[in-house]
């Protein structure tokens, strides 16, 4: 993965398959203490303990086309890299919280990349769950952006309507520039 | 810089649209699991309604979905007629995406050097 939206749109797709129909995503930006830190929080069906031990291990997947599955493995190896942590908790039936935790400065953190074209995919994919991303950095500004206030401003107009989507992914893109820079 | 307010437009324009439009049946799906992600499916994604949009087509649906199966020949991208019948086209890019648009799409000329019948297995 070349970044962390790419890592994103990975992770987003878990939850999808665990049939989360609302899924947070929060960018925290904390330039005094170091920190990027990524969290992606849905209401999907969660994983049992036992799944929740060895789903950062690559042989462990869902899937049943084949034997392994490399999302988390990758976005964890890479938190470590930079002196973070990649930290997974979940419960089964109520939901799974990703947290990404890596350290600012490291020359392995991968940069953040453009959020808004991997939310457009999704919102304009899975027009009936809901996606919200809020960027923040710490002392400074923030900006939240949620697909239940978009579809109530469309009023009847889909999710997927491709003006929508091309909208949404430069908006979100700016807002994340805005607020957290090119990082 | 966008602001919410585009949107308002948008909606006041798609509503037009809208009603106008004729839904050709066309689907367009995109492979976007690890394997696809990681070959670059994305920019393959945004390329397809970008040229879409550009050249004024707007009843094909651009979808993404998960693991196609055939990880090395990602990016994969899916063109399903009306009718049913799917062209499978690998090893996608974003210039080979809207070569689809133009000749699949818009013509309804398979691009068969792009397709799965002419990749190296």
């Amino acid at each position: 993965m070349r970044d962390l939206s790419l890592h994103l749109l990975d992770i987003l797709t878990n939850s999808i398959s665990a049939g989360a129909t609302i899924m947070n995503v929060e960018i925290v930006l904390d330039k005094a203490n170091d920190r990027l830190t990524m969290t992606i929080a849905d209401n999907g069906s969660g994983m049992s303990e036992d799944f929740l031990k060895k789903v950062t291990d690559p042989f462990s997947t869902t899937r049943t086309t084949r034997k392994v599955g490399l999302g988390l493995p990758l976005l964890k190896e890479m938190c470590e890299l930079t002196g973070g942590s990649l930290l997974i908790q979940s419960t089964l039936g109520t939901g799974t919280i990703v947290n990404a935790d890596m350290v600012l400065s490291s020359i392995d953190r991968l940069p953040v990349g453009n959020t808004g074209e991997s939310l457009a995919a999704l919102i304009s994919t899975y027009t009936d769950r809901d996606f919200s991303i809020r960027f923040l950095s710490i002392g400074e500004d923030e900006s939240v952006i949620d697909t239940k206030e978009i579809r109530s401003k469309l009023d009847g107009v889909p999710l997927s309507d491709p003006e929508v989507y091309l909208f949404l992914s430069q908006y979100i893109w700016e807002q994340q520039i805005n607020i957290l820079g090119g990082i | 810089m966008k602001s919410m307010e585009e949107l308002l437009q948008i909606k006041n324009k798609a509503k037009i649209d809208m009603s106008a439009r004729n839904q050709s049946g066309k689907r367009i799906v995109v492979g976007m699991a690890t394997c696809g992600i990681a070959a670059g499916a994305r920019p393959v994604m945004t390329a397809l309604v970008e040229e879409l949009k550009i050249r004024g087509v707007n009843d094909v649906s651009v979808t993404m979905t998960g693991c196609l199966g055939l990880c090395k020949l990602e990016p994969i991208v899916e063109v399903i007629d009306a009718d049913g019948t799917k062209c499978t086209y690998v090893k996608m890019d974003a210039n080979k995406a809207k070569r689809v648009v133009a000749e699949h799409i818009i013509n309804g000329r398979a691009c068969e050097d792009l397709s799965i019948a002419s990749a190296q297995l």
